[in-house]
């Protein structure tokens, strides 16, 4: 196993460049999973890793040494592709045991055999076939299986080669939604028992929360953020990581700032109704300078007491069963911006289409973002609501 | 109206109107000779133009009369030389050329494509008479680009002695037609996912033995189909020799294929008057060979490859 | 390791380079060393023509004494009219058999794909005594008649695949409104396989324009003669007149090549759209 280091590794085809100098450190046996919208460059930068492209600039480090100009299988890794890319002509046998069966020492370089000798490559085929339940299957072609169990062969090609770092490109999302809970936890008991150096690519933020112990965000070919899984969502560095990890997505309210204290600021929402002192250190925040505020659906309730309020009428209701979601009205008086504001509530809610509600939030829950989209640093964590006043 | 019916109906013009005109013209000018050739062969025609039936007379005499039979093992064992050299050397050049230009980020590809093929397109007969130029020993350029690789003794005359008509026409072939089997080899390889060689490559193999170990056995099946294409091709192959060495395909019938053979057959050449029963007879011959190899190639070989969902 | 990595494309592309030179050099030696004075030819083989060497007395000679031009037409409107009967017949059939089932239509579609590996040469015997009986024999009709039937069966087969995959519902929707068969084959069909119609188009073309059996034993007349079989005719009669030799070959070459050239694109989509797996 092995710690793994890239220092501003860029990536361009032909001018255009897709990664941007990404810095990320990864320890021993550490999950990383890399997230991101499509297009982010976080696939580009798992086959940066693996070796399949060749880095335009920077340096990798696998186990504390430069690795730039090796092979993939130079470096020690495995990786299990999305879509599983199992050899259609071989066994499930034959294709775990097809990297252990190239080597430098068979005739015309690994052409017609060599690698490991026969009984050490059975042995270690049989070892991972084992953890995975995939003994009654060796026999068998890709073709005659299931997707959970390409899914599995896969996984089980990886693990015969014993890599020092195991990459993951969206290995679950050809898989429909139940197997794709069953498959995450297997890869999770496999992480704890290998103790292996992962990582792991996904648009999937629900998959990249649960199996992560850290995560990095990805925009446009840059480091959007890096952190635990709860420090992304607690503590957003910037408007973009606030969006994308959450579901429903945080909503975001305009405000202008109209006072600037030592450890707060006050600022007015763009409707000009709600007016608000907001718990943030003010950085460098001039007045009148626009701001935006986050607020995440699960974070809001309903509610009419002195606290962070405002109301509006219902537009859609989601009923879930365990919660509903609320999709508040954007109308003329309305003090959201265009962007659908979204509410969870419990499941037994009695709201309807129509309705007029009124909500309210924790002012720990609130974030703030200046005009760049940087989050500003929140001064209290407590938990104290506090009322708006009207303008 | 008949035109308006739905497809349930029982009786449509619509269709015969759609599927005639290429039945009709296809089966009188194609199945009709086809099968009206293989009739003829069971006849004879007398000097007077008089057909009678002579049963398989004319086989017997293929085979058993010694100045026929002597033609047709040579047309035959020469077809088979020139199918086998296009078979060890044309495709295997294809082969290599498209998995090289299937090479992942290579530039220019499409340059040398078009540029590699582009001999294919050209007649045979155009092709022959070039090659016949350059190894021309009265132009003496052959010799000159030998020279340049050391052979100053340079070329023996290639077309003019027995023992190398054949192989030189047969070289020409494969110039001319390696674009071939590398356009078809080169589409199927596209066919081959990037992540089984990404996979194979993680697994610790090189482009080569990538080559090798996956992608050529997932396109055994076009590599089966290029052959039995280049089977029907070369049985079917007249214009070359005909336009470098004449009906005659010399030196002394050296180079004479099947196609010549029905040629001469049929037409007659020097002394010997044309003979249309006789020439169906060859022709029927071919038709034989071509089936089994079709036959071989639909029966043994695609059944057993399977076609892997790629 | 770093080497071999660097070298890797390098050695790649000296191989396709030196193959491109394998399949270039001959052609272009021809076409060289036709603009040039026949002392030239044999003196320098290997040079460009210059001001010295240049010298047009080949293609002189063989504008003057063959009918080059009638040969090119006669090529061109056998191979038009064949790439059309090819074309809008196959389309025809294979709409056909793509859309309608009717008892048989199995049968119809195997009896049709029989001529894609038999050659039509096979019945020349018999052919050449239909084209006599019809007062065909040496008249472009018989070649257009017999390249149309050797270019249906594969037309037929990759047209019908093509046709197979348009959706329903735009066939379905036309009918709802009325529209005939006719029609729907026409405006519908006809305009959506055309990228197909071009590979078929491509695969009729260049055997037909190649050919020379059948302009050998059907149409071998001086007014028929295509440029394949006027070459092999103007060849064996001036076989020692080096200049008019390799001025005729660069006369059928040169057309050939341009087009290729300015066509080569779709060819090749052609080729490798897999339409011949």
């Amino acid at each position: 196993m092995a710690d793994i280091k890239l220092s501003g590794i860029r990536k361009s085809y032909g001018s255009s460049e897709v990664l941007h100098g990404i810095d990320i450190d990864v320890k021993d046996g550490e999950f990383v999973v890399f997230v991101g919208p499509s297009g982010c460059g976080k696939s580009t930068l798992l086959r940066l890793i693996a070796g399949l492209e060749t880095i335009s600039d920077g340096e990798l480090q696998i186990a504390g040494q430069k690795v730039n100009d090796l092979t993939p299988s130079q470096r020690k890794i495995a990786m299990v592709f999305q879509s599983y890319a199992l050899y259609p002509h071989m066994t499930v046998y034959q294709n775990m045991a097809f990297g252990l069966t190239l080597g430098k020492k068979g005739p015309l370089g690994g052409l017609l055999g060599g690698g490991e000798n026969k009984k050490m490559i059975e042995e270690k085929v049989h070892k991972a076939a084992a953890s995975l339940k995939l003994e009654p299957l060796l026999k068998r072609y890709p073709r005659e299986l299931s997707g959970g169990q390409r899914q599995r062969v896969a996984i089980g090609r990886a693990i015969v080669r014993d890599p020092n770092v195991f990459l993951f490109d969206e290995p679950l999302s050809n898989l429909d939604a139940a197997l794709r809970v069953n498959t995450r936890l297997e890869i999770a008991r496999l992480h704890q028992e290998l103790e292996a150096t992962i990582i792991y690519v996904t648009h999937d933020q629900v998959e990249a929360m649960t199996l992560a112990d850290k995560i990095v965000v990805l925009n446009d070919g840059y480091v959007a953020q890096c952190g635990t899984p709860l420090e992304l969502y607690h503590q957003p560095a910037n408007k973009f990581v606030a969006g994308f990890i959450g579901s429903p997505s945080m909503n975001f309210l305009e405000a202008t700032v109209t006072d600037i204290g030592p450890e707060d600021i006050e600022v007015v929402l763009s409707s000009g109704k709600v007016k608000v002192r907001l718990p943030v250190l003010p950085g460098d925040l001039a007045l009148d300078a626009r701001v935006s505020i986050g607020i995440r659906p699960e974070h809001l309730q309903e509610g009419s007491g002195e606290v962070f309020r405002m109301s509006s009428r219902v537009k859609v209701v989601e009923q879930l069963g365990e919660a509903s979601y609320l999709y508040l009205e954007n109308g003329e008086d309305d003090p959201f911006c265009n962007e659908p504001f979204c509410v969870k509530t419990n499941g037994h809610s009695s709201i309807r289409t129509g309705d007029s509600v009124d909500i309210c939030a924790a002012l720990s829950a609130v974030h703030v973002f200046n005009a760049s989209g940087i989050a500003l640093t929140r001064t209290t964590t407590d938990s104290r609501y506090i009322a708006p006043r009207r303008a | 109206m008949a035109s308006q019916s739905n497809k349930g109906s029982p009786f449509k013009t619509h269709l015969f109107v759609f599927l005639l005109p290429a039945v009709l013209i296809y089966s009188a000018f194609m199945i009709l000779p086809l099968i009206d050739t293989l009739r003829l062969s069971f006849y004879s025609i007398e000097t007077d133009g008089a057909t009678s039936f002579a049963g398989w007379a004319n086989y017997i005499t293929i085979f058993t009369d010694e100045r026929w039979s002597t033609d047709f093992v040579n047309a035959l064992k020469n077809n088979f030389l020139f199918f086998l050299i296009h078979m060890l050397v044309q495709n295997p050049i294809g082969i290599f050329l498209a998995a090289l230009l299937s090479l992942p980020r290579l530039k220019l590809k499409n340059t040398y494509r078009t540029l590699i093929f582009m001999p294919t397109m050209l007649s045979v007969v155009i092709i022959g008479f070039i090659w016949q130029l350059i190894l021309s020993p009265i132009w003496g350029v052959g010799d000159t680009l030998v020279g340049f690789v050391g052979m100053n003794d340079g070329l023996p005359p290639l077309l003019g002695e027995e023992s190398t008509t054949l192989l030189t026409l047969s070289l020409v072939s494969v110039w001319q037609f390696v674009g071939i089997p590398m356009m078809l080899i080169y589409a199927a390889l596209l066919n081959v996912p990037d992540d089984l060689v990404d996979a194979a490559i993680v697994d610790g193999a090189n482009q080569w033995t990538a080559f090798w170990r996956i992608k050529l056995p997932l396109i055994l099946p076009t590599v089966a189909m290029v052959s039995v294409l280049t089977f029907v091709a070369n049985f079917n192959a007249f214009d070359l020799i005909y336009a470098v060495k004449g009906a005659l395909a010399g030196p002394n019938f050296s180079s004479d294929i099947m196609g010549t053979l029905f040629y001469r057959t049929f037409f007659g050449f020097q002394l010997q008057p044309g003979n249309p029963s006789m020439g169906a007879t060859v022709a029927s011959l071919m038709f034989l060979v071509i089936l089994c190899g079709v036959m071989i190639y639909l029966y043994a070989i695609q059944r057993r490859l399977r076609r892997y969902q790629l | 390791m770093r080497n071999s990595r660097r070298l890797g494309p390098l050695a790649v592309h000296a191989l396709l380079i030196s193959y491109t030179i394998i399949a270039l050099f001959p052609i272009l030696l021809i076409i060289f060393n036709s603009f040039k004075s026949r002392k030239a030819i044999f003196k320098s083989p290997l040079s460009l023509p210059d001001a010295n060497t240049f010298d047009l007395v080949g293609f002189e000679k063989v504008l003057g004494s063959s009918s080059f031009d009638v040969y090119f037409l006669n090529s061109i409107s056998v191979t038009v009219m064949s790439l059309a009967f090819v074309l809008v017949l196959g389309a025809m059939a294979a709409w056909a058999l793509a859309e309608y089932d009717f008892p048989g239509s199995d049968f119809v579609a195997l009896f049709l794909a029989i001529g894609i590996m038999i050659p039509i040469r096979l019945g020349s015997v018999s052919l050449l005594k239909i084209i006599v009986s019809l007062g065909l024999i040496n008249t472009l009709t018989a070649l257009v008649l017999v390249y149309t039937a050797q270019g249906l069966p594969l037309a037929i087969f990759i047209l019908r695949e093509f046709i197979a995959q348009i959706p329903d519902d735009l066939k379905e929707a036309a009918r709802c409104d009325g529209v005939t068969e006719y029609r729907i084959f026409w405006s519908i069909i006809l305009p959506l396989i055309r990228p197909a119609l071009a590979t078929v188009a491509v695969f009729t073309m260049i055997p037909v324009w190649n050919d020379l059996w059948f302009p050998l034993i059907l149409a071998p007349g001086e007014d028929t003669a295509t440029v394949t079989l006027g070459i092999q005719q103007f060849i064996g009669q001036y076989v020692t007149d080096w200049n008019a030799v390799l001025a005729s070959l660069t006369l059928a070459i040169v057309p050939i090549l341009i087009l290729y050239l300015v066509f080569s694109r779709q060819l090749i989509r052609g080729l490798t759209s897999g339409a011949v797996k």
